[in-house]
């Protein structure tokens, strides 16, 4: 089963069930959310992949959290106590409030169950691993170029506080993902998205993606969220390639609903079962 | 190699910065110290720094990491304190704003966030990045509002990446009044 494990910015609660896609919302159990971004938008992706290869649905560990990081608490309880109940084979830890009380406690978790999940870590989730020093426990982080630079610098607790000589020296991609690497501070595998897609294993450069170029895609909240969902649903359905296919759908969609730097992202996650077909079409 | 080894070991270690919050008597920062950990923040008591001392000898260092949302819950409990800014701590560089030019679209990009607003109308049609929970409610909120006529992003958030925004945002709103 995937577990996906993050806030969404609603009213303080725990929000659990499975991951289903209700018109243009996201419904979680009572709850219905827009996919406008952020965990909403990366669950509604992961739905709509797991949808069309007749999946199990996934499974959300969501808090209601506007910045007070209340929701967060309850969404970490949830997990550090119970995630052995969900019997997850794929997590994802997504945005979420970083609090460092209970990044090992979650680590420590994950450990005891009885098969090791796959790991993925993006946006907070990605921010705390790094702080806690538990990085090389996930199988896949997916930042963004600015996230490179944090995961870069080993001193940095959020990219707020990147060094600015690392900015100034204009260090290449290649020499932050060797940092990044050499500090234990990424995953096995890093996906870095950007103008080109980049994905990394143990600091080796495996493929890039630069086609279809689609400038827009960096200005449109929730591009990065739908890759990370769709490679989870990828990755839980064995697909040896899923981390490159997710990236390859996400400009396949742009180019396919013409997107422009307006365009919002639950226009993307609506085309996502167009550009499966198209995509298994054309193998 | 026996060189390296030798320059590394005497070379200035860097610190992790660290915020401090201040108050104006101890009992005050124990009970805020109780409350904050109750809360889960990752907080313990240390002497404060000679510059910032403000007539107390005990104050509580916690992760800057957490520093918005701490300060959100500190001031919930109405009480005064007194925090070493982020701002302060900020690097110079990262308060630099790139601006990118996407056919009829003006996106401006600081660290890992990025706002975007139609040139003609002036409003907000995306916002991007970040990862903290409420850079989604913020960018809920700022969608299709003209620039000029826009709350600011750390009066809806209260995270770091919402303060990065805010860096975002002044550029780009001083980029449009030109």
């Amino acid at each position: 089963m995937i577990v996906l494990i993050g806030t969404v910015p609603y009213t303080t609660g725990l929000y659990r069930g499975e991951a289903a896609i209700e018109g243009k919302s996201l419904r979680v159990n009572n709850a219905l959310f827009p996919v406008e971004r952020g965990s909403a938008a990366m669950a509604a992706a992961c739905a709509k992949v797991c949808e069309f290869y007749g999946l199990e649905k996934p499974q959300c560990i969501f808090g209601g959290d506007t910045g007070d990081g209340q929701g967060t608490d309850l969404m970490f309880q949830e997990a550090i106590g119970k995630l052995d109940k969900y019997d997850p084979t794929v997590i994802v830890l997504h945005y979420l409030f970083p609090k460092i009380v209970y990044g090992l406690p979650l680590v420590r978790k994950i450990k005891s169950l009885a098969q090791k999940p796959q790991l993925i870590a993006d946006a907070g989730g990605m921010y705390l691993m790094k702080v806690v020093n538990q990085a090389g426990c996930f199988d896949v982080f997916t930042p963004d170029e600015g996230e490179l630079y944090f995961l870069a610098d080993e001193f940095a607790p959020h990219p707020l506080y990147v060094r600015s000589q690392l900015v100034q020296e204009k260090i290449s991609r290649e020499k932050l993902i060797e940092r990044a690497y050499q500090n234990k501070n990424t995953a096995v595998i890093t996906v870095v998205k950007g103008a080109v897609d980049t994905i990394y294993q143990n600091g080796i450069k495996q493929k890039d993606l630069s086609a279809p170029d689609l400038a827009a895609m960096e200005a449109i909240g929730g591009t990065g969220d739908t890759i990370t969902g769709m490679l989870a649903a990828l990755r839980f359905r064995g697909e040896a390639d899923a981390d490159y296919k997710a990236l390859h759908l996400n400009r396949l969609i742009g180019k396919m609903i013409n997107c422009n730097a307006a365009t919002q992202i639950n226009a993307f996650i609506e085309a996502i079962p167009r550009a499966l077909e198209s995509y298994e079409k054309n193998i | 190699m026996m060189w390296k080894a030798i320059k590394n070991l005497f070379a200035p270690r860097r610190v992790k910065p660290k915020g401090i919050l201040l108050y104006a008597s101890v009992q005050e920062v124990i009970q805020a110290k109780k409350i904050l950990e109750e809360k889960k923040f990752s907080v313990r008591l240390v002497a404060p720094p000679p510059a910032v001392r403000l007539g107390c000898d005990l104050a509580i260092e916690f992760d800057i990491l957490e520093q918005e949302a701490l300060e959100t819950a500190v001031k919930a409990l109405g009480r005064l304190y007194k925090i070493v800014s982020t701002e302060e701590m900020l690097p110079d560089i990262l308060k630099r704003a790139f601006f990118t030019e996407l056919d009829g679209y003006l996106m401006c990009r600081v660290g890992n966030m990025k706002i975007t607003i139609e040139k003609n109308s002036q409003k907000i049609v995306n916002i991007s990045g970040g990862g903290c929970p409420d850079i989604p409610y913020v960018a809920e909120k700022l969608y299709q509002v003209k620039i000029l006529e826009a709350p600011d992003p750390t009066a809806i958030g209260n995270s770091l990446c919402a303060y990065l925004l805010q860096i975002a945002f002044d550029a780009l709103k001083e980029k449009v009044k030109g």
